[in-house]
């Protein structure tokens, strides 16, 4: 029927452009999974198969990420590098792991809390990056293994702000080099990412149409946005984020 | 009543939500294969009365079977009976965390014990039925009313019934997509399938239904085949009733 068929037509758009800005804002700053979540919610996918496919289709900027950063990758204090990807593993399979139990009706209620703590990683965490003032041994191996599993544990679960939150953590671990941090941020977010998708595909919960879908349009919009870089202040779309990231916490609190 | 095998009988029910006698001596055979649509005012216990058949409510006096089997509130009665007979909700009843696809499987692969596959085919072969095969894979949430609806009825027929329990299915739709429901009704009605239908769709009435059962109060008050009963109601009642509601069609 032609209504029908007008309203798939209007959905691929939506999934297309969220996808699109999605994968240029998270070239330019992050939160890209604000909008890929709340437009697959719109079209009418539950939110655990919304948050699992949004996360879908945004891993291949995460991979082209690391891949790019593959030389500027430096650890924290005390951590080797096999021991930074095993805790990224470990921390994205447990988080994922936890998405697939999580009933939807729990995770409608989670959603918003989820949004307005990313939110507040954007609002804080470049402030924390700038101002940490611990000295360069940082704060050890055990709190490095235990911070990163934690946030690896979230990039699992949620994956919204995760990039951001990984930077803080890591300028509160004693990493100066911005450079280096951003290098092992890209390999957690992929490492982390890339295994919750395989648990997430394994649990069933992710829309395959709509992730490969939004894949493309990320992987379009990423391609604009890391040429457009240079021509746009990264804090100014962050201070973006942080005011979608708001507005979106407060519709999603309208959900419940 | 012919002498067709009973699928339902409803003899002398009573039912009361606590003081409110809300179902007074309620009779209804359904022969195998026959429609039967109710109707009546909102407050009239028709939906509670197809609620009893499946066991959805209890009732406190009389005697209803199924297929032959009376029942009689025990675990094994429900459970039989379930098997024979599928209902479709106003409000769908989908699960929205489950693919369209999956809400059609679920209950065949875990109560049915049906392979996966034995399951997805036949669940395909339904929703071609009601003619959304390309929806399969998609969420609840992503549809419209009326294919909501459809795949409420496609995911009923997946379990092989026998009798089909319609509680008001076009009442929670938009008036454009009342009729995409109504025709997959009238197919399955054409194919023989038994059939209540508690609706206010009065064309559907005269067009499938072997008798129109007129509910009051939590009374029968008027029983007659279609025909008779839209251009000769003898009850009061049922005269205002027709008269209210199809000034309104």
């Amino acid at each position: 029927m032609l209504i029908d068929f007008v309203w798939t037509l209007g959905e691929v758009f939506v999934l297309l452009a969220a996808a699109f800005a999605a994968g240029g804002l998270n070239a330019v700053a992050g939160g890209g999974s604000f909008l890929t979540l709340s437009a697959l919610v719109a079209v009418g996918l539950p939110g655990v198969v919304a948050n699992a496919t949004g996360t879908v289709a945004l891993l291949p900027g995460y991979v082209s990420a690391a891949y790019a950063f593959r030389d500027r990758v430096d650890t924290p204090a005390g951590l080797s590098m096999s021991a930074l990807v095993l805790v990224s593993l470990f921390g994205g399979v447990a988080g994922a792991a936890l998405l697939i139990w999580t009933p939807t009706a729990t995770f409608d209620v989670v959603i918003p809390w989820l949004l307005l703590l990313a939110t507040v990683a954007f609002a804080f965490g470049p402030r924390i990056v700038r101002n940490s003032r611990i000295g360069a041994n940082g704060l050890g191996a055990t709190a490095s293994v235990v911070s990163l599993l934690l946030v690896s544990l979230y990039g699992g679960y949620f994956n919204g702000g995760l990039g951001i939150m990984l930077l803080a953590v890591l300028a509160l671990l004693g990493m100066t080099d911005i450079h280096g941090a951003n290098g092992i941020k890209n390999l957690v977010s992929a490492v982390l990412t890339g295994v919750a998708v395989i648990v997430y595909a394994w649990g069933g919960v992710v829309a395959w149409f709509e992730a490969i879908l939004m894949m493309v349009g990320a992987t379009a919009g990423g391609y604009i946005g890391a040429r457009a870089t240079r021509r746009i202040d990264p804090a100014r779309v962050r201070q973006a984020v942080v005011v979608v990231g708001l507005v979106l916490t407060v519709v999603f609190i309208g959900r419940i | 009543m012919n002498n067709q095998e009973l699928m339902i009988e409803m003899s002398h029910v009573d039912k009361w939500f606590g003081d409110f006698h809300v179902l007074k001596d309620i009779n209804i055979d359904v022969a195998s294969g026959e429609r039967i649509v109710i109707c009546g005012p909102s407050g009239s216990g028709k939906s509670t009365a197809i609620r009893l058949v499946n066991s959805l409510e209890p009732y406190d006096r009389g005697n209803i079977k199924v297929d032959g089997i009376p029942l009689d509130g025990s675990g094994d009665s429900v459970d039989a009976i379930r098997r024979e007979v599928g209902m479709v909700f106003q409000h769908f009843n989908l699960f929205p965390h489950l693919t369209v696809m999956d809400n059609c499987t679920l209950a065949p692969i875990w109560v049915r014990k049906e392979s996966a596959e034995a399951a997805e085919e036949t669940a395909m072969h339904f929703l071609e039925r009601v003619k959304i095969p390309e929806q399969a894979r998609k969420y609840p949430g992503q549809l419209s009313g009326g294919q909501q609806q459809r795949v409420a009825i496609a995911r009923s027929l997946c379990m092989q019934p026998k009798i089909m329990l319609f509680d008001e299915p076009t009442s929670a739709l938009d008036p454009e997509m009342i009729n995409e429901v109504l025709d997959t009704m009238v197919q399955l009605a054409e194919d023989g399938m038994t059939m209540i239908c508690v609706t206010h769709e009065m064309g559907f009435a005269r067009q499938v239904a072997n008798r129109v059962v007129f509910m009051a109060d939590g009374e029968i008050v008027e029983e007659k085949p279609p025909t008779e009963f839209f251009s000769n109601p003898e009850n009061e009642r049922t005269k205002a009733f027709l008269g209210d509601i199809l000034t309104r069609e």
